[in-house]
């Protein structure tokens, strides 16, 4: 019986994991090039060329904090209509000690204020005072403190907002110079999301509003108010409250956005319990809002079988650490008592793996690679083949790390706000 | 400003080319996957039966001849594929199932044919006055550790004395013929068990252990040296 429902679980796990690929393997080839009331999704010749403000939230983030500025005020655009807005959210290091290099420059803004625990805090900060000071304004950003814009990177996401009925743009992430094992992973990964980002944006559902340089029309704040708590991912709360009131979030692939992500697994899992807690959560909240309300197009649809996705995945994860451990135990004993480190080798074609499980594993492994490659080659340009490629080898285990633990926090936060 | 709410609409085609993909896929791979394994099953049924007739057939030619020729040495008599298919059959174990009903009547089979070879060899070894090295190990899929690394001392050892013979059986089978040669053998009813030239080994064994236990391992390889030593020599003459 047990054998059975295992069988049954891995089946439609594997079903639901290939489905999904091939169909955004299919919204991104099958896309017709126009958006889904009918109209030619193409940039206008027109420049765009609006005040945009770029907020700056900043905790304790004394070692980049310049870097990041300087990046911005390096960005191909005209200095009058370029607006930095760096907010000092209570750091307790040298933080606003570093950023007073600035004052007098006529690009940046510094403000302070005390720390209240999250960073949609410091942004609502940044939106009353544009509000209150910028009238002009048309544009609004934000970039975390830890991350760079290439210079044609607002160019690029300008470029963006003259397609039809765009209200925010989303950018293409890319690791910065990684170091560690875990940033090099996070590399292949972000060029993975890149692929997966331009697939969503052809569809219509992106349901994330990175932190790093998303850009935003003014109107969407005016329509929508402010950013929520949500869980500490106002980010993807608030493209949700957007893809609710119908407004259009696009993906502008070559406006770049460089990040140096965590350096170690325990800095990395906090970063992805957050948001993938977060991603639940929300989820949860919208939930009668968003699932199969055909109002919302694709979002409707694919929200729902994300959520889907993150269970059946928590589900797998005894099984795919049985599939990890029985191995590696195999062959500790194998060498134990053998002392064979290297077993003999079945040539004869009899002993080719030709079973369901396996070779619908490899074809998902293949569809992967070619998703990681579209992101990586097609998409950014970048070399194909690198050595950090193998780290995909490892992701699936780190990603079920983090989703059950989200999903266990998830489930114990949900019963205590049920007492 | 465009924040209206302009009627969106699901485009249903975009899944149901997908849906229909992955059907594809699906079914493609099991029937891929299907026609492998009828293919390895008539392999090993196919192998399963020139053994079959390969110990008919010295059955046969040992009762004519009777005790009158002692020429041929046991290895060229005995179905050499014997443990090739052991191989096999630990594959498609590991392919379909221990549960699988096809690999269980395979396996029936297989013990048979395994007992028949070690009758003969016996009954050769007593007639012509030599005395084979046979290895007669019990063992289960269920729960028994110990099997698992058995086994891979068991495969270790054929590597290294290819001349010696295993017979492996799963103690767990419905066969009767199984219970009625760990009787005869007077194998005990645990796992993993082993009889090596009438003696009764019980728990696992180390490669070392058993090297120890049966000295005549130790002269099966030096005559194995001596064969290739020898062919060798021819060679390079």
């Amino acid at each position: 019986m047990f054998t059975n429902i295992k069988d049954i679980l891995l089946y439609v796990s594997l079903f639901g994991g290939l489905y999904f690929q091939v169909f955004l393997l299919v919204s991104y080839f099958l896309w017709d090039g126009v958006t889904e009331f009918g109209e030619a999704d193409e940039p206008t010749e027109t420049l765009f060329e609006p005040t945009v403000a770029v907020m700056v939230p900043c905790f304790n983030e004394e070692k980049t904090v310049v870097g990041t500025v300087e990046s911005l005020l390096a960005l191909d655009y005209p200095r009058e209509k370029l607006k930095i807005i760096v907010i000092d959210d209570g750091s307790t290091d040298n933080t606003w000690n570093e950023v007073q290099k600035y004052v007098g420059n006529i690009s940046v803004v510094l403000l302070q204020k005390k720390n209240e625990g999250s960073k949609f805090a410091a942004m609502n900060y940044g939106l009353r005072y544009i509000k209150s000071h910028m009238a002009d304004v048309g544009i609004v950003g934000c970039l975390d403190a830890d991350s760079a814009v290439h210079h044609t990177a607002l160019r690029e996401s300008l470029k963006e907002f003259t397609k039809p009925g765009v209200m925010a743009v989303v950018p293409s992430m890319v690791i910065d110079h990684p170091q560690t094992f875990m940033q090099y992973m996070q590399k292949v990964e972000y060029e993975l999301a890149t692929y997966a980002k331009q697939a969503f944006s052809r569809l219509n559902t992106l349901y994330i509003a990175p932190g790093p340089f998303t850009m935003m029309r003014r109107q969407v704040f005016d329509v929508l108010g402010e950013y929520n708590e949500a869980h500490h991912v106002e980010d993807m709360e608030i493209a949700l409250r957007m893809q609710l009131q119908g407004m259009r979030l696009s993906h502008a692939v070559n406006s770049l956005v460089y990040t140096k992500g965590p350096r170690t697994w325990p800095a990395l899992l906090k970063q992805r319990v957050r948001w993938t807690f977060g991603f639940i959560m929300n989820v949860w909240d919208y939930r009668k809002k968003v699932f199969f309300n055909d109002k919302l197009g694709h979002v409707g649809v694919t929200i729902p079988i994300l959520f889907a996705m993150i269970w059946l995945l928590v589900v797998m994860i005894p099984f795919m650490l049985i599939g990890l451990i029985t191995p590696i135990i195999h062959i500790v004993q194998r060498i134990s008592v053998t002392g064979q480190i290297i077993p003999k080798i079945q040539t004869d074609v009899f002993f080719i793996n030709t079973n369901v499980f396996s070779i619908i594993s490899l074809i998902t492994i293949v569809i992967f690679f070619v998703t990681i490659f579209i992101g990586r080659k097609k998409l950014l340009r970048q070399k194909m083949f690198s050595i950090d490629l193998f780290t995909v080898i490892v992701y699936p285990f780190f990603a079920a790390w983090w989703t059950g633990q989200s999903a266990y926090n998830a489930v114990r936060g949900k019963k205590k706000s049920w007492r | 400003m465009q924040t209206t709410n302009k009627e969106r609409t699901i485009q249903w085609a975009r899944y149901i080319v997908a849906l229909v993909l992955t059907i594809a896929i699906f079914g493609s791979v099991l029937y891929i996957s299907q026609v492998a394994t009828d293919k390895r099953m008539s392999e090993v049924k196919s192998i399963q039966d020139k053994i079959a007739i390969d110990l008919l057939s010295s059955e046969t030619q040992f009762s004519l001849l009777s005790a009158a020729g002692c020429t041929q040495d046991g290895d060229s008599i005995l179905a050499p594929e014997i443990g090739q298919l052991g191989d096999r059959l630990t594959f498609m174990e590991g392919q379909l199932g221990i549960d699988d009903p096809d690999v269980i009547g395979l396996k029936k089979y297989y013990s048979l044919l395994q007992i028949k070879d070690y009758i003969l060899m016996k009954e050769l070894g007593d007639k012509c006055n030599f005395k084979p090295v046979t290895l007669v190990y019990f063992y289960s899929n269920d729960n028994c550790s110990d099997c698992t690394k058995q086994g891979y001392v068991l495969t270790a050892l054929r590597e290294k004395y290819p001349l010696l013979r295993v017979y492996s059986f799963d103690a767990d089978l419905d066969l009767s013929a199984i219970k009625t040669l760990q009787t005869v053998t007077s194998a005990p009813g645990t796992v993993p068990s082993m009889v090596i030239g009438g003696k009764i080994y019980t728990g696992f064994k180390s490669i070392e252990e058993i090297e120890i236990a049966v000295p005549a391992l130790a002269k099966m390889l030096a005559e194995q040296k001596a064969v290739e030593k020898k062919a060798q020599t021819k060679i390079t003459q």
